[in-house]
């Protein structure tokens, strides 16, 4: 093999070395958010605002079901609003898409029963939460959910 | 010595707020492209012209819609096609930078009929998250819209 030839194969090895590392990255960033993903609902459940004070971004928006938007802090009063309380909540079919290495985007569906600000839901909502990597740590940018079903 | 200490001083934060004015500039920046980038997308429905959208939308681009549905870029931009608005509008669309993504969101109503040919009235928030390319280009990854409870 000539002395060209060899750097031809050295490049391309190295690409894929490159590609594999790439995919394998967004591999680990997409089953991370996976874990998170149930993290946050448990936290939820639980009305556990610390975790959210950690893994919310400044400038968080949350959109739900029945058409009010929250910013980070009326998310986390809500948390820590005793009268909300959840009687059961399931996340299922999570599915995630990452950008690069820094933003990703999580797709399931949200089961649960609670009283929440005084009203009975029990409905299954599809959301779809946006995670950005805000120097090595997930938070999420943005939640919305619609309804399927239910009330 | 002590004159040297201050102008290295005075030197630090000049640099520090040149780069904290910097930051801030880049974000309104990216505020400002995204939203024009919206308005194209409501234009695109003022018109009944979805190829005016069609370059905004990234492959991978994902549409929740209000009723639970979730369709890929080429289903979008089909029931785009097949819906025929009659009057479109914004309220409170607002964008918040978040480095190489953004996120807008707003209220948006609509009158004409759906792809289906059905009457449409619609009154709903939505969240659009957008991400700048490698090209540079910004595009939007997902959007997902919830009926406003009336």
């Amino acid at each position: 093999m000539t002395t060209r030839g060899t750097a031809l194969v050295f490049i391309a090895a190295l690409s894929c070395v490159a590609l594999s590392v790439n995919l394998h990255a967004q591999g680990d960033a997409a089953q991370q958010i996976k874990e998170l993903q149930q993290q946050s609902r448990d936290a939820q459940m639980k009305n556990d605002a610390s975790w959210a004070q950690q893994h919310l971004a400044d400038g968080f928006v949350a959109g739900n079901s029945w058409g009010d938007w929250e910013t980070k802090d009326e998310f986390i009063k809500d948390l820590e609003n005793k009268t909300n309380k959840w009687k059961s909540g399931s996340i299922s079919e999570v599915q995630v898409a990452t950008f690069g290495s820094n933003t990703a985007v999580s797709h399931y569906t949200f089961t649960y029963d609670a009283e929440l600000r005084g009203t009975h839901r029990a409905r299954t909502v599809i959301c779809s939460d946006t995670w950005i990597n805000d120097s090595g740590t997930w938070k999420t940018a943005a939640t919305h959910c619609s309804m399927v079903k239910g009330k | 010595m002590k004159r040297m200490w201050m102008w290295c001083l005075v030197g630090l934060l000049s640099l520090g707020s040149a780069a904290l004015s910097q930051d801030n500039s880049a974000t309104s920046g990216t505020e400002k492209a995204v939203a024009a980038l919206e308005q194209q997308w409501l234009q695109s429905q003022k018109t009944n012209n979805p190829d005016l959208v069609a370059g905004l939308l990234a492959d991978k681009f994902v549409n929740t819609a209000r009723d639970g549905k979730v369709t890929g870029k080429a289903e979008s931009l089909a029931a785009a096609k097949a819906t025929k608005y009659e009057a479109v509008a914004y309220d409170n669309l607002k964008v918040t930078a978040f480095g190489h993504a953004a996120i807008a969101t707003g209220v948006f109503k609509a009158k004409g009929t759906d792809s289906l040919g059905k009457p449409l009235d619609t009154h709903e928030r939505f969240t659009d998250t957008w991400v700048k390319m490698p090209n540079g280009q910004w595009q939007c990854i997902a959007s997902h819209q919830s009926s406003i409870e009336m």
